[in-house]
């Protein structure tokens, strides 16, 4: 289950609720991004207010790694899960040990919608090992 | 009743993984759970 980032919180609820002219719906600000979201690997805890501090090194883009393909809509409000129909990878090149600790989840241009620590975290990745999120390891929920 | 319900094996694929170069699995786990997201549902009492 993941955690929602606080300015996401604030989109929310203003765009339905009557925060709007006149008590009109209010709006939720600047879209966002539409190319495919990321997941970002971070050494350090994420919270409902920053991201956490984000790995380094061989094997690791900077700003995190594009989903593969679109996750199943939420209906009736289900939760909606993700990486759908591939793992998400990353191969350890940095030539030192990865100290994972949680990850976020943003559109592609950086802005965090959700975040979450990892159960065991700090992880430890020796270089030339693989991490890996599972299809469907990442679930997000609303109620 | 002569014959017993089948009950789904409670197996979980972890969430995520750590393998060696070789695609062993050396260490994994799950996603944690996150705080409530908007407001308090209520509803999160457990089911013993």
């Amino acid at each position: 289950m993941a955690a929602i980032d606080q300015a996401m919180v604030s989109k929310i609820l203003n765009q339905t609720t009557p925060t709007g002219t006149s008590g009109a719906p209010g709006t939720f600000g600047t879209a966002l991004a539409g190319g495919a979201m990321k997941i970002r690997l971070n050494s350090t805890a994420s919270t409902a207010s920053a991201a956490g501090t984000e790995i380094t090194g061989t094997g690791y883009t900077a700003g995190g790694t594009a989903v593969p393909a679109a996750s199943t809509a939420s209906s009736g409000g289900s939760s909606v899960t993700l990486p759908a129909t591939s793992a998400l990878s990353w191969t350890n090149g940095s030539g030192g040990s990865w100290s994972i600790v949680s990850w976020d989840l943003t559109d592609s241009a950086g802005t965090r919608t959700w975040y979450a620590n990892f159960n065991g975290q700090p992880i430890t990745v020796a270089n030339g090992n693989t991490f890996q999120i599972a299809v469907g390891g990442i679930t997000v929920s609303l109620t | 009743m002569s014959e017993q319900e089948q009950q789904s094996p409670l197996v979980e694929a972890p969430d995520w993984m750590v393998r060696d170069p070789d695609g062993q699995i050396v260490a994994s786990g799950s996603i944690s759970e996150g705080q409530p997201a908007l407001g308090d549902s209520g509803d999160d009492e457990g089911d013993e």
